[in-house]
């Protein structure tokens, strides 16, 4: 072996040889029905379509970015056998021709893993442990969260670097985002672990007096960034759902195609 | 002592064992010339007395060494040449991995001279405590065997 090459391989130890790993972000609201699953796929898809290498992992029990991207299809194994059966994550990982990015999909039975595990040494990471193998295959992994605050969601946080929040702006949103905030907290003091905000993404957004009172609020009290760019209340979201397709597909020219786009280069770090 | 969520208790410690806790205060001005303190008291009665550091804009820190989910009381105390100015009410919390708190000073003269005399102590020193039955009997359990190791020449 030459010098060199010696210096190299010295290099790769200390320095982890220059592969970058993917950036972990989970999309999260506690509150539900504010598109949390709608802009996981949709931006995904749009970092995918510039070229990104992404994976989404759903860990919703209620499994909805599976079946928007993949309908009724039936999977032997999902990221319930990843964090309960010591299944390995490249083995559940499945590919998405439609949206581009690969998806680890979910099940019901999530819905009991905080049983299955109340006893289980390590329980709050899991997921990360279980990622490390293959975040160096992605330039970003997204997790779309469950509403509800359980072992998955406390597990994407302890995954994530940092959180998107996707919010309706209304009375009960600004209390979604209270929810959260304290959930981080909670996160820092008892696991020792801080996750910080992206930012806030504006869903379902209608140009009225109130909807713009309640993003200032937002940027006002919680001292969080509001992505400029905000997704209108459209039709063509919904159509994009059935046809198992991300907006830009479905309707390229729609006001939510166009938005999401934007929002995809401005989500970027 | 507040309710604790298991969802955020790390499961790979169990209670008792060390672990490093921030402890930060928001809200708080001092000038260059004061030094600003945290006194923590385990549940076994030992104080400790540590300098806070900047952390921010009004904000400081500082980093001490606690047993996991135990009981611990803790005090914020602003000192300039080795007397106290401002101190805080005393708090409580479970030992975990961050305290935060914000910046409330008492103006009580009584509390005041009660924690003069706490930081005029040597660091790290045990309260005096009475022991407890079981530490005694352990004492006293142990006296027993040396002495009967020295007098079967053990």
């Amino acid at each position: 072996m030459t010098k060199a090459g010696a210096l190299l391989i010295i290099y790769e130890y200390l320095f982890g040889g220059g592969a970058e790993v993917a950036t972990i972000c989970s999309v999260i609201n506690q509150k539900g029905g504010v598109a949390k699953t709608t802009t996981s796929l949709n931006v995904a898809s749009s970092w995918a379509k510039q070229g990104k290498r992404i994976l989404l992992i759903d860990l919703d029990p209620q499994s909805s970015a599976t079946k928007a991207v993949f309908g009724d299809q039936e999977f032997e194994t999902t990221i319930y056998d990843v964090i309960v059966n010591q299944a390995k994550i490249e083995d559940v990982i499945q590919p998405s021709a439609n949206f581009g990015f690969d998806v680890c999909p979910a099940e019901i039975m999530l819905s009991g893993v905080d049983m299955q595990l109340a006893a289980h040494f390590g329980r709050e990471q899991i997921l990360k442990r279980k990622l490390e193998p293959i975040s160096h295959k992605y330039d970003s992994i997204l997790i779309d969260c469950s509403p509800s605050l359980g072992l998955m969601t406390i597990n994407a946080l302890m995954a994530s670097k940092d959180i998107i929040i996707p919010i309706c702006p209304e009375y009960f949103s600004l209390k979604g985002i209270e929810l959260i905030l304290n959930t981080l907290q909670n996160i820092r003091v008892g696991l020792g672990y801080k996750v910080s905000v992206r930012g806030v993404v504006i869903t379902r957004f209608r140009d009225r007096r109130i909807v713009k009172d309640v993003i200032q609020q937002v940027k006002d009290k919680y001292d969080l960034h509001v992505y400029s760019n905000y997704i209108p209340d459209n039709i063509a979201v919904e159509e994009a759902h059935h046809r198992h397709q991300p907006v830009h597909s479905h309707a390229p020219r729609s006001a939510a195609a166009q938005a999401y786009m934007s929002l995809a280069s401005e989500l970027w770090v | 002592m507040t309710k604790s969520n298991p969802l955020f208790v790390d499961s790979t410690k169990v209670r008792g064992d060390l672990i490093g806790t921030q402890i930060e205060l928001r809200n708080c001005q001092i000038f260059d010339d004061e030094q600003l303190f945290v006194l923590v008291t385990s549940t076994q009665g030992m104080t400790t007395r540590t300098q806070m550091k900047v952390l921010d804009y009004r904000s400081f820190e500082a980093r001490v060494h606690l047993s996991h989910q135990t009981h611990v009381t803790f005090q914020f105390v602003i000192e300039k040449d080795g007397k106290i100015l401002w101190l805080s009410a005393v708090a409580s919390a479970r030992a975990q991995y961050a305290i935060v708190e914000e910046w409330e000073p008492l103006t009580d003269e009584v509390a005041i001279a009660a924690a003069q005399s706490l930081i005029n102590k040597p660091l790290n020193s045990l309260d005096p405590r009475p022991e407890d039955d079981g530490v005694a009997w352990a004492r006293e359990s142990s006296m027993n065997v040396r002495a009967l190791m020295d007098k079967w020449g053990l």
